[in-house]
């Protein structure tokens, strides 16, 4: 985040994994995690993200560039590149132009998120991410906020942009069963409800509870 | 996808993008039998070694060709090619005959346990622990893959079906959009370059043998800004590196980082340059 207009911008991260292979889109991607996150969720994947556990380092865009442009070979031989998520990439939007500004063009930027953001995070880097895979929780409200501690108004608002400005061929929405929030029916209707958007890929996953 | 397999996936990429541009490069199979994240300083050392190539090619004016190459290749076909590789120990491989930056790379990676520097890219021995961080020693980054309970869920929250058209609960989210601050030298980062500037002692020795160059120094600054932890990232030359661990040590307390208003500990780089041109 930018102190003043002199000072570079920078963002926190968490961790950066190399080498995913097709797990995050095509070919051979960094997974880059920023710090950070506005959800609550009860079985967050990443709550080190934003419980303080774990440190953050802080780094500008150049210098997050120099740590993984030593993949790039690979990144322009599979159709590769970096994956933002966390925590909520689309909570630094100007990092993620910049970045954009020093890697080029041939590097795909993938993004994870939670689309719970101000719709103009989202709106900053439109234009400069190549695919999107969102984790929606549950469309209905009530359930989305009891699972995660947040409305999803921003959510609705945001599928909405995102479909209008980006080839439907470019999302992936995943809709998760959450054991004890959410059931058959509400799953079939949040898919419903994203098929009727438009959007035509929709992977329908488990969260599967460690056994206690 | 396990270390090995990863493994064998990066070789494939690097096999098809030295065949496509005619760069002789024989890949031995590994018989490394440990933990493995997929890649280790031989591996770094190749693909350095195929950027170099690239780079003579291109400054040659010959044709190269890296987009796509091995785009689509899957994880089967890598294991196939390598399973056809000739097998041999990583220390009696067949090296590119003609670069010694390469084998001088890889000698020192077999016999020693230190960072070695191919280019101007530190590339560090991968140990167990620091596999995949690469620089953030301290962090882990979890998959995409099912989160484990953390807490009992034995009295089940009962969701019921949503039906009809959607709705958005009356009550509006209040201005609580997270934001991050990075940490603050006091007076910013013009003020941070004054001080190393102000404050750097450039030691005789190094002097005396014209040594320069950046020292990457991370560092730990506290919730109530206090620097510690100063430890070198990357080394230039003993003498700097020790001057510039004593540089940011003496650093005055930062403005601590926030993230969602609350002070946070957090790493930063400072890069301490030694110029002797100034």
């Amino acid at each position: 985040m930018k102190h003043t207009s002199t000072e570079k911008v920078s963002a926190p991260f968490i961790g950066i994994e190399r080498h995913r292979i097709v797990t995050d889109g095509d070919g051979v991607t960094t997974l880059v995690a920023f710090a950070g996150c506005p959800l609550r969720c009860k079985f967050c994947l990443n709550p080190h993200s934003w419980n303080g556990s774990v440190e953050p380092l802080f780094l500008t865009p150049e210098e997050l560039y120099e740590r993984v442009k030593i993949d790039q070979l690979y990144f322009l031989a599979t159709g590769g590149g970096v994956t933002f998520g966390g925590g909520e990439p689309l909570l630094y939007p100007e990092f993620i132009q910049q970045f954009r500004k020093i890697c080029g063009t041939e590097w795909n930027i993938s993004i994870e998120t939670s689309l719970n953001v101000p719709q103009e995070n989202l709106g900053d880097i439109i234009s400069i991410v190549n695919h999107y895979i969102v984790d929606i929780k549950d469309l209905n409200p009530i359930i989305y906020y009891k699972y995660t501690g947040k409305y999803n108004n921003a959510v609705i608002k945001n599928l909405q942009i995102l479909k209008e400005k980006v080839n439907a061929e470019n999302i992936i929405i995943r809709v998760p069963h959450i054991q004890g929030y959410n059931q058959k029916d509400d799953i079939r209707q949040s898919i419903e409800n994203l098929t009727g958007m438009g959007f035509i890929h929709i992977n329908e996953f488990e969260y599967i509870p460690k056994q206690l | 996808m396990n270390g090995k397999n990863i493994c064998k996936y990066l070789k494939g990429v690097r096999r098809q993008i030295a065949e496509t541009n005619g760069i002789e490069l024989e890949i031995p199979e590994c018989t490394f039998e440990g933990e493995c994240s997929g890649t280790c300083p031989r591996c770094e050392a190749e693909v350095k070694y195929l950027e170099k190539k690239l780079t003579e090619r291109r400054t040659l004016a010959k044709k190269i060709a890296i987009i796509g190459v091995a785009a689509g290749m899957s994880m089967a076909s890598a294991l196939d090619a390598s399973a056809q590789s000739t097998s041999d120990t990583v220390r009696n491989c067949n090296l590119p005959p003609d670069d010694s930056e390469y084998q001088d790379a890889i000698s020192r990676e077999m016999d020693n346990n230190t960072t070695i520097t191919i280019g101007a890219t530190p590339v560090k021995k991968i140990t167990e622990e620091s596999q995949i961080l690469m620089g953030l020693t301290e962090t882990i980054i979890i998959g995409f893959t099912p989160p484990r309970l953390t807490e009992d869920i034995s009295t089940k929250v009962v969701a019921r079906p949503f039906h009809g058209t959607l709705t958005t609960l009356p009550v509006e989210n209040s201005n609580d959009k997270m934001t991050a601050t990075a940490p603050q030298f006091p007076g910013g980062n013009t003020a941070l370059q004054q001080f190393l500037s102000e404050n750097i002692i450039y030691p005789e020795d190094a002097k005396n043998q014209q040594i320069e160059g950046t020292v990457i120094i991370q560092m730990r600054i506290s919730e109530s800004g206090k620097v510690s932890h100063v430890k070198v990232k990357t080394k230039v030359h003993p003498s700097l590196d020790a001057e510039a661990v004593r540089l940011v040590n003496s650093m005055p307390d930062w403005e601590p980082a926030t993230l969602d208003g609350n002070c946070i500990r957090t790493k930063r780089l400072i890069y301490v340059s030694f110029s002797l041109n100034k």
